[in-house]
Protein backbone atom coordinates (compact mmCIF):
# COMPACT_ATOMS: atom_id res chain seq x y z
CA UNK A 1 0.00 0.00 0.00
CA UNK A 2 1.30 3.47 -0.91
CA UNK A 3 2.46 5.45 2.12
CA UNK A 4 3.27 9.07 1.40
CA UNK A 5 6.60 10.53 2.54
CA UNK A 6 6.43 12.71 5.59
CA UNK A 7 8.36 15.93 6.04
CA UNK A 8 10.21 15.62 9.35
CA UNK A 9 12.47 17.89 11.38
CA UNK A 10 14.81 16.25 13.89
CA UNK A 11 16.23 18.56 16.57
CA UNK A 12 19.13 16.74 18.19
CA UNK A 13 22.56 17.99 19.21
CA UNK A 14 24.18 14.53 19.34
CA UNK A 15 25.58 13.70 15.90
CA UNK A 16 25.66 9.99 16.53
CA UNK A 17 22.04 10.05 17.63
CA UNK A 18 21.11 12.09 14.55
CA UNK A 19 22.63 9.40 12.34
CA UNK A 20 20.80 6.73 14.27
CA UNK A 21 17.44 8.47 13.95
CA UNK A 22 18.08 9.14 10.25
CA UNK A 23 18.52 5.42 9.69
CA UNK A 24 14.96 4.85 10.94
CA UNK A 25 13.46 7.63 8.83
CA UNK A 26 14.94 6.68 5.46
CA UNK A 27 11.56 6.62 3.75
CA UNK A 28 10.84 10.25 4.58
CA UNK A 29 12.12 13.75 3.86
CA UNK A 30 14.18 14.63 6.91
CA UNK A 31 15.92 17.83 7.96
CA UNK A 32 18.13 18.25 11.02
CA UNK A 33 18.92 21.00 13.49
CA UNK A 34 21.55 20.67 16.19
CA UNK A 35 20.82 23.73 18.34
CA UNK A 36 17.98 25.93 19.46
CA UNK A 37 18.51 28.80 17.00
CA UNK A 38 18.82 26.55 13.96
CA UNK A 39 15.75 24.63 15.03
CA UNK A 40 13.65 27.75 15.59
CA UNK A 41 14.69 29.08 12.21
CA UNK A 42 13.77 25.88 10.39
CA UNK A 43 10.42 25.63 12.15
CA UNK A 44 9.55 29.16 11.08
CA UNK A 45 10.71 28.76 7.48
CA UNK A 46 9.31 25.42 6.43
CA UNK A 47 6.26 23.25 6.76
CA UNK A 48 6.93 20.01 8.53
CA UNK A 49 4.53 17.21 9.32
CA UNK A 50 6.42 16.12 12.43
CA UNK A 51 9.17 17.43 14.63
CA UNK A 52 11.31 15.27 16.92
CA UNK A 53 12.66 17.44 19.73
CA UNK A 54 15.49 16.58 22.09
CA UNK A 55 14.91 18.55 25.27
CA UNK A 56 18.57 19.10 26.18
CA UNK A 57 20.33 20.67 23.23
CA UNK A 58 23.85 20.80 24.67
CA UNK A 59 25.82 19.42 27.62
CA UNK A 60 25.07 22.39 29.86
CA UNK A 61 21.46 22.85 28.90
CA UNK A 62 20.00 22.50 32.38
CA UNK A 63 16.99 24.55 31.33
CA UNK A 64 16.00 22.01 28.70
CA UNK A 65 15.76 24.61 25.94
CA UNK A 66 14.01 22.09 23.73
CA UNK A 67 10.87 22.77 25.75
CA UNK A 68 10.66 26.26 24.24
CA UNK A 69 10.49 24.76 20.77
CA UNK A 70 7.30 22.85 21.52
CA UNK A 71 4.86 25.79 21.44
CA UNK A 72 6.68 27.20 18.42
CA UNK A 73 6.22 23.95 16.50
CA UNK A 74 2.61 23.60 17.58
CA UNK A 75 1.84 27.15 16.44
CA UNK A 76 2.92 26.03 12.96
CA UNK A 77 0.68 22.99 13.10
CA UNK A 78 3.59 20.58 13.45
CA UNK A 79 3.07 17.28 15.27
CA UNK A 80 5.61 17.53 18.09
CA UNK A 81 7.40 14.53 19.50
CA UNK A 82 9.71 14.87 22.49
CA UNK A 83 12.74 12.61 22.89
CA UNK A 84 14.42 12.44 26.24
CA UNK A 85 17.05 10.61 28.18
CA UNK A 86 14.56 10.63 31.03
CA UNK A 87 11.71 8.17 30.74
CA UNK A 88 9.37 10.34 32.75
CA UNK A 89 9.39 12.90 35.51
CA UNK A 90 8.72 16.63 35.64
CA UNK A 91 10.53 17.44 32.40
CA UNK A 92 8.34 15.14 30.40
CA UNK A 93 5.28 16.33 32.28
CA UNK A 94 6.18 19.89 31.38
CA UNK A 95 6.54 18.91 27.74
CA UNK A 96 3.02 17.51 27.80
CA UNK A 97 1.73 20.66 29.50
CA UNK A 98 3.20 22.66 26.65
CA UNK A 99 1.22 20.56 24.24
CA UNK A 100 3.60 18.01 22.79
CA UNK A 101 1.73 15.28 20.96
CA UNK A 102 3.96 12.37 21.81
CA UNK A 103 7.05 11.35 23.72
CA UNK A 104 9.55 8.55 23.81
CA UNK A 105 12.49 7.70 26.02
CA UNK A 106 15.74 7.23 24.13
CA UNK A 107 17.16 3.76 23.87
CA UNK A 108 14.75 1.88 21.58
CA UNK A 109 14.54 4.16 18.57
CA UNK A 110 13.51 1.45 16.11
CA UNK A 111 10.28 0.66 17.92
CA UNK A 112 9.67 4.11 19.38
CA UNK A 113 9.94 5.94 16.08
CA UNK A 114 7.70 3.45 14.30
CA UNK A 115 5.07 3.75 17.03
CA UNK A 116 5.23 7.53 16.78
CA UNK A 117 4.73 7.44 13.02
CA UNK A 118 1.85 4.97 13.30
CA UNK A 119 0.13 7.13 15.88
CA UNK A 120 0.65 10.22 13.76
CA UNK A 121 -0.91 8.52 10.74
CA UNK A 122 -3.90 7.37 12.77
CA UNK A 123 -4.43 10.94 13.93
CA UNK A 124 -4.18 12.20 10.37
CA UNK A 125 -6.74 9.64 9.22
CA UNK A 126 -9.11 10.74 11.96
CA UNK A 127 -8.90 14.40 11.03
CA UNK A 128 -9.42 13.50 7.37
CA UNK A 129 -12.55 11.64 8.41
CA UNK A 130 -13.84 14.70 10.24
CA UNK A 131 -13.24 16.86 7.17
CA UNK A 132 -14.86 14.19 5.00
CA UNK A 133 -18.20 14.62 6.69
CA UNK A 134 -18.05 18.41 6.93
CA UNK A 135 -16.75 19.16 3.47
CA UNK A 136 -17.09 16.25 1.07
CA UNK A 137 -20.17 14.25 2.10
CA UNK A 138 -22.02 16.33 4.64
CA UNK A 139 -23.82 14.25 7.20
CA UNK A 140 -24.07 14.14 10.97
CA UNK A 141 -25.69 10.73 11.07
CA UNK A 142 -23.18 8.34 12.71
CA UNK A 143 -24.63 5.28 10.96
CA UNK A 144 -24.26 6.90 7.55
CA UNK A 145 -20.74 8.03 8.39
CA UNK A 146 -19.81 4.55 9.54
CA UNK A 147 -21.26 3.00 6.41
CA UNK A 148 -19.49 5.49 4.12
CA UNK A 149 -16.17 4.74 5.78
CA UNK A 150 -16.83 1.06 5.25
CA UNK A 151 -17.66 1.71 1.61
CA UNK A 152 -14.49 3.71 1.09
CA UNK A 153 -12.49 0.61 1.98
CA UNK A 154 -13.53 -0.62 -1.45
CA UNK A 155 -12.32 2.55 -3.15
CA UNK A 156 -8.74 1.41 -3.89
CA UNK A 157 -9.92 -1.91 -5.32
CA UNK A 158 -10.87 -2.49 -8.95
CA UNK A 159 -14.31 -3.80 -8.04
CA UNK A 160 -17.29 -2.20 -9.70
CA UNK A 161 -19.81 -0.75 -7.31
CA UNK A 162 -23.54 -0.38 -7.57
CA UNK A 163 -25.16 2.30 -5.44
CA UNK A 164 -28.87 1.99 -4.79
CA UNK A 165 -31.00 4.72 -3.36
CA UNK A 166 -33.79 7.20 -3.92
CA UNK A 167 -33.18 10.51 -5.60
CA UNK A 168 -31.34 13.05 -3.46
CA UNK A 169 -29.57 10.61 -1.16
CA UNK A 170 -26.12 11.52 -2.46
CA UNK A 171 -25.39 8.70 -4.91
CA UNK A 172 -23.38 10.96 -7.21
CA UNK A 173 -21.52 12.51 -4.28
CA UNK A 174 -20.64 9.09 -3.03
CA UNK A 175 -19.47 7.99 -6.45
CA UNK A 176 -17.24 11.09 -6.59
CA UNK A 177 -15.86 10.25 -3.18
CA UNK A 178 -15.09 6.68 -4.11
CA UNK A 179 -13.26 7.90 -7.19
CA UNK A 180 -11.26 10.43 -5.14
CA UNK A 181 -10.25 7.79 -2.63
CA UNK A 182 -9.37 5.32 -5.36
CA UNK A 183 -6.33 7.43 -6.34
CA UNK A 184 -6.92 6.43 -9.93
CA UNK A 185 -4.98 8.71 -12.28
CA UNK A 186 -7.80 9.13 -14.81
CA UNK A 187 -10.88 11.38 -14.53
CA UNK A 188 -14.31 10.85 -13.01
CA UNK A 189 -16.66 10.62 -15.98
CA UNK A 190 -20.39 10.61 -15.24
CA UNK A 191 -23.19 9.73 -17.60
CA UNK A 192 -26.91 9.70 -16.90
CA UNK A 193 -28.27 6.74 -18.83
CA UNK A 194 -31.84 7.98 -18.53
CA UNK A 195 -31.02 11.12 -20.51
CA UNK A 196 -30.40 9.25 -23.76
CA UNK A 197 -32.14 6.93 -26.15
CA UNK A 198 -30.41 3.59 -26.60
CA UNK A 199 -28.73 4.63 -29.82
CA UNK A 200 -27.48 7.89 -28.40
CA UNK A 201 -26.37 6.19 -25.21
CA UNK A 202 -24.30 3.78 -27.25
CA UNK A 203 -22.75 6.71 -29.09
CA UNK A 204 -22.02 8.50 -25.82
CA UNK A 205 -20.41 5.43 -24.31
CA UNK A 206 -18.40 4.18 -27.24
CA UNK A 207 -17.95 7.30 -29.33
CA UNK A 208 -18.72 7.77 -32.96
CA UNK A 209 -17.20 8.85 -36.22
CA UNK A 210 -18.24 11.85 -38.21
CA UNK A 211 -21.25 11.08 -40.34
CA UNK A 212 -22.16 7.88 -38.46
CA UNK A 213 -25.65 9.26 -37.95
CA UNK A 214 -27.57 12.45 -38.44
CA UNK A 215 -26.03 15.11 -36.26
CA UNK A 216 -22.63 13.40 -36.02
CA UNK A 217 -20.67 16.35 -37.31
CA UNK A 218 -17.34 15.30 -35.87
CA UNK A 219 -15.45 12.33 -34.48
CA UNK A 220 -16.04 12.00 -30.78
CA UNK A 221 -14.42 9.83 -28.14
CA UNK A 222 -16.81 7.88 -26.03
CA UNK A 223 -17.07 8.22 -22.28
CA UNK A 224 -15.61 4.75 -21.93
CA UNK A 225 -12.39 5.91 -23.50
CA UNK A 226 -12.43 9.23 -21.69
CA UNK A 227 -12.71 7.38 -18.40
CA UNK A 228 -9.75 5.13 -19.14
CA UNK A 229 -7.70 4.75 -15.93
CA UNK A 230 -10.42 6.70 -14.14
CA UNK A 231 -13.98 6.00 -13.02
CA UNK A 232 -16.98 5.72 -15.30
CA UNK A 233 -20.11 6.55 -13.31
CA UNK A 234 -23.32 5.31 -14.89
CA UNK A 235 -26.29 6.88 -13.20
CA UNK A 236 -29.73 5.36 -13.71
CA UNK A 237 -28.17 2.09 -14.87
CA UNK A 238 -31.54 0.44 -14.39
CA UNK A 239 -32.86 1.96 -17.64
CA UNK A 240 -30.06 0.45 -19.71
CA UNK A 241 -31.24 -2.38 -21.96
CA UNK A 242 -29.88 -5.89 -21.60
CA UNK A 243 -28.26 -5.59 -24.99
CA UNK A 244 -26.41 -2.42 -23.99
CA UNK A 245 -25.37 -3.90 -20.64
CA UNK A 246 -23.90 -6.87 -22.44
CA UNK A 247 -22.03 -4.69 -24.88
CA UNK A 248 -20.68 -2.49 -22.14
CA UNK A 249 -19.53 -5.33 -19.96
CA UNK A 250 -17.89 -7.06 -22.89
CA UNK A 251 -15.97 -3.89 -23.68
CA UNK A 252 -14.85 -3.59 -20.06
CA UNK A 253 -13.89 -7.23 -19.83
CA UNK A 254 -11.90 -7.26 -23.04
CA UNK A 255 -10.65 -3.68 -22.68
CA UNK A 256 -11.48 -3.05 -26.31
CA UNK A 257 -14.43 -2.06 -28.43
CA UNK A 258 -15.36 -0.92 -31.91
CA UNK A 259 -12.89 -3.57 -33.18
CA UNK A 260 -10.08 -1.13 -32.91
CA UNK A 261 -9.98 0.97 -29.80
CA UNK A 262 -8.19 -0.46 -26.80
CA UNK A 263 -8.22 0.79 -23.29
CA UNK A 264 -4.93 1.16 -21.44
CA UNK A 265 -6.03 0.00 -18.06
CA UNK A 266 -9.78 0.20 -18.33
CA UNK A 267 -12.05 2.26 -16.20
CA UNK A 268 -13.44 1.41 -12.84
CA UNK A 269 -17.21 1.16 -13.00
CA UNK A 270 -19.58 2.75 -10.59
CA UNK A 271 -23.31 2.37 -11.15
CA UNK A 272 -26.27 3.98 -9.49
CA UNK A 273 -29.97 3.49 -9.74
CA UNK A 274 -33.05 4.47 -7.83
CA UNK A 275 -34.38 0.98 -8.26
CA UNK A 276 -34.65 -1.04 -5.09
CA UNK A 277 -32.66 -4.25 -5.13
CA UNK A 278 -35.73 -6.39 -5.78
CA UNK A 279 -36.83 -4.12 -8.59
CA UNK A 280 -33.30 -4.15 -10.01
CA UNK A 281 -33.57 -7.90 -10.34
CA UNK A 282 -36.93 -7.61 -12.01
CA UNK A 283 -35.54 -5.16 -14.51
CA UNK A 284 -33.01 -7.67 -15.58
CA UNK A 285 -30.03 -5.82 -14.25
CA UNK A 286 -29.03 -8.76 -12.15
CA UNK A 287 -29.51 -11.25 -14.96
CA UNK A 288 -27.40 -9.31 -17.39
CA UNK A 289 -24.50 -9.01 -15.07
CA UNK A 290 -24.74 -12.62 -14.00
CA UNK A 291 -23.91 -13.58 -17.57
CA UNK A 292 -20.46 -12.16 -17.07
CA UNK A 293 -19.69 -12.24 -13.44
CA UNK A 294 -20.54 -13.52 -10.09
CA UNK A 295 -22.49 -10.76 -8.45
CA UNK A 296 -21.87 -9.90 -4.87
CA UNK A 297 -24.75 -7.92 -3.55
CA UNK A 298 -24.89 -6.42 -0.16
CA UNK A 299 -28.42 -5.68 0.85
CA UNK A 300 -29.29 -2.03 0.61
CA UNK A 301 -31.65 -0.57 3.14
CA UNK A 302 -33.72 2.50 3.13
CA UNK A 303 -32.48 5.10 5.57
CA UNK A 304 -33.48 3.64 8.90
CA UNK A 305 -32.50 5.39 12.06
CA UNK A 306 -33.17 2.25 14.09
CA UNK A 307 -30.30 0.40 12.50
CA UNK A 308 -27.24 0.86 14.63
CA UNK A 309 -25.06 -2.01 13.54
CA UNK A 310 -22.12 -1.42 11.27
CA UNK A 311 -23.64 -3.34 8.41
CA UNK A 312 -22.47 -2.03 5.08
CA UNK A 313 -25.95 -2.44 3.63
CA UNK A 314 -26.98 0.74 5.36
CA UNK A 315 -25.22 2.73 2.73
CA UNK A 316 -27.32 1.36 -0.10
CA UNK A 317 -24.24 -0.05 -1.75
CA UNK A 318 -24.04 -3.24 -3.73
CA UNK A 319 -20.83 -4.86 -4.92
CA UNK A 320 -20.56 -6.69 -8.17
CA UNK A 321 -17.58 -8.81 -9.10
CA UNK A 322 -16.37 -9.38 -12.60
CA UNK A 323 -15.06 -12.76 -13.70
CA UNK A 324 -11.97 -11.04 -14.94
CA UNK A 325 -10.93 -10.44 -11.39
CA UNK A 326 -11.78 -13.90 -10.08
CA UNK A 327 -10.88 -17.45 -10.79
CA UNK A 328 -13.76 -19.88 -10.99
CA UNK A 329 -12.64 -21.76 -7.91
CA UNK A 330 -12.83 -18.61 -5.86
CA UNK A 331 -16.27 -17.90 -7.23
CA UNK A 332 -17.56 -21.30 -6.17
CA UNK A 333 -16.06 -20.75 -2.74
CA UNK A 334 -17.82 -17.45 -2.56
CA UNK A 335 -21.13 -19.03 -3.42
CA UNK A 336 -20.68 -21.49 -0.59
CA UNK A 337 -20.13 -18.64 1.78
CA UNK A 338 -23.24 -16.80 0.69
CA UNK A 339 -25.57 -16.25 3.60
CA UNK A 340 -29.07 -14.96 3.96
CA UNK A 341 -30.34 -12.20 6.13
CA UNK A 342 -33.51 -12.16 8.14
CA UNK A 343 -36.16 -13.39 5.70
CA UNK A 344 -38.47 -10.67 6.94
CA UNK A 345 -36.20 -8.23 5.09
CA UNK A 346 -34.94 -8.51 1.56
CA UNK A 347 -32.63 -11.45 0.96
CA UNK A 348 -28.96 -10.75 1.41
CA UNK A 349 -26.09 -12.47 -0.27
CA UNK A 350 -23.06 -11.49 1.70
CA UNK A 351 -19.82 -12.59 0.18
CA UNK A 352 -17.70 -9.89 1.60
CA UNK A 353 -14.92 -12.25 2.57
CA UNK A 354 -13.28 -11.71 -0.78
CA UNK A 355 -12.78 -8.13 0.22
CA UNK A 356 -11.20 -9.11 3.50
CA UNK A 357 -14.09 -8.12 5.70
CA UNK A 358 -14.84 -10.61 8.40
CA UNK A 359 -18.57 -10.75 8.82
CA UNK A 360 -20.33 -12.48 11.61
CA UNK A 361 -23.98 -13.19 12.10
CA UNK A 362 -26.01 -11.34 14.68
CA UNK A 363 -27.81 -13.97 16.73
CA UNK A 364 -30.95 -11.89 17.16
CA UNK A 365 -31.55 -10.41 13.75
CA UNK A 366 -29.74 -13.06 11.71
CA UNK A 367 -28.10 -10.24 9.81
CA UNK A 368 -24.52 -10.08 8.76
CA UNK A 369 -22.42 -7.63 10.68
CA UNK A 370 -19.33 -6.22 9.05
CA UNK A 371 -16.83 -4.72 11.49
CA UNK A 372 -16.42 -1.01 11.00
CA UNK B 1 14.42 21.65 36.68
CA UNK B 2 13.91 19.19 39.49
CA UNK B 3 13.87 15.51 38.71
CA UNK B 4 12.40 12.61 40.58
CA UNK B 5 13.80 9.17 41.21
CA UNK B 6 11.73 6.08 40.40
CA UNK B 7 10.66 6.24 44.03
CA UNK B 8 9.45 9.81 43.53
CA UNK B 9 12.20 11.25 45.65
CA UNK B 10 13.53 14.58 44.51
CA UNK B 11 16.97 14.19 42.96
CA UNK B 12 19.84 16.59 43.44
CA UNK B 13 20.63 18.49 40.21
CA UNK B 14 24.00 16.82 39.76
CA UNK B 15 22.52 13.35 39.94
CA UNK B 16 19.65 14.30 37.65
CA UNK B 17 22.13 15.47 35.05
CA UNK B 18 24.19 12.32 35.43
CA UNK B 19 21.13 10.11 34.96
CA UNK B 20 20.17 12.06 31.88
CA UNK B 21 23.70 11.84 30.47
CA UNK B 22 23.91 8.13 31.10
CA UNK B 23 20.54 7.50 29.46
CA UNK B 24 21.26 9.71 26.48
CA UNK B 25 24.83 8.62 25.88
CA UNK B 26 24.04 4.93 26.28
CA UNK B 27 21.15 5.27 23.87
CA UNK B 28 23.45 6.99 21.44
CA UNK B 29 26.14 4.30 21.82
CA UNK B 30 23.58 1.60 21.33
CA UNK B 31 22.31 3.32 18.19
CA UNK B 32 25.83 3.71 16.87
CA UNK B 33 26.55 0.03 17.38
CA UNK B 34 23.39 -0.84 15.44
CA UNK B 35 24.48 1.39 12.57
CA UNK B 36 27.81 -0.40 12.24
CA UNK B 37 26.14 -3.49 10.84
CA UNK B 38 25.07 -1.79 7.60
CA UNK B 39 27.76 0.84 7.24
CA UNK B 40 30.52 0.86 4.63
CA UNK B 41 34.06 1.02 6.08
CA UNK B 42 34.49 4.78 5.88
CA UNK B 43 31.13 5.44 7.50
CA UNK B 44 31.89 2.80 10.14
CA UNK B 45 35.14 4.55 11.05
CA UNK B 46 33.28 7.81 11.56
CA UNK B 47 30.66 6.10 13.70
CA UNK B 48 33.30 4.40 15.85
CA UNK B 49 35.04 7.74 16.33
CA UNK B 50 31.79 9.32 17.46
CA UNK B 51 31.12 6.38 19.78
CA UNK B 52 34.53 6.78 21.35
CA UNK B 53 33.85 10.50 21.92
CA UNK B 54 30.48 9.69 23.50
CA UNK B 55 32.07 7.13 25.78
CA UNK B 56 34.71 9.65 26.85
CA UNK B 57 32.06 12.27 27.56
CA UNK B 58 30.14 9.76 29.64
CA UNK B 59 33.28 8.82 31.54
CA UNK B 60 33.93 12.52 32.24
CA UNK B 61 30.39 12.99 33.53
CA UNK B 62 30.69 9.98 35.83
CA UNK B 63 34.10 11.09 37.05
CA UNK B 64 32.84 14.63 37.71
CA UNK B 65 29.92 13.34 39.75
CA UNK B 66 32.16 10.91 41.59
CA UNK B 67 34.59 13.67 42.50
CA UNK B 68 31.78 15.72 44.01
CA UNK B 69 30.77 12.95 46.39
Amino acid sequence: MFTPKLSILVIEDDLLERKHIASHLKDHKVKFASDFDAAASKIKERNFDLCFIDLQLNENDDDYSGLKLIPLAISKGIYSVVMSGHDGGPTVARAHELGCHDFYAKGDEANSIQQVLNKFRRQQDKSKEKRLFTERFITNDPDTQSAILEALKYAPSELPILILGPSGTGKTSLAHLIHAFSLRPGPFVPINCAAYTEELLEAELFGFKKGAFTGANENRKGKLLLADEGTLFLDEIGVMSLKMQTKLLKAIEEKSFLDSLRLEEGSRLCFATEEHYRCAKQHGLDKALERFMDAIILHSLENNAKKRTHVIRELKISNWLFYQSLKRSRISNLRKRSVKSNPANNPVNVQAGLLSTKGKRDGKTNEILIPA
Amino acid sequence: MKSLSPHNQELPPGLSRLIHNVNSKCASLKGGAELLADSPPEEAREILELMAQQAETLLEAITEYKNRQ
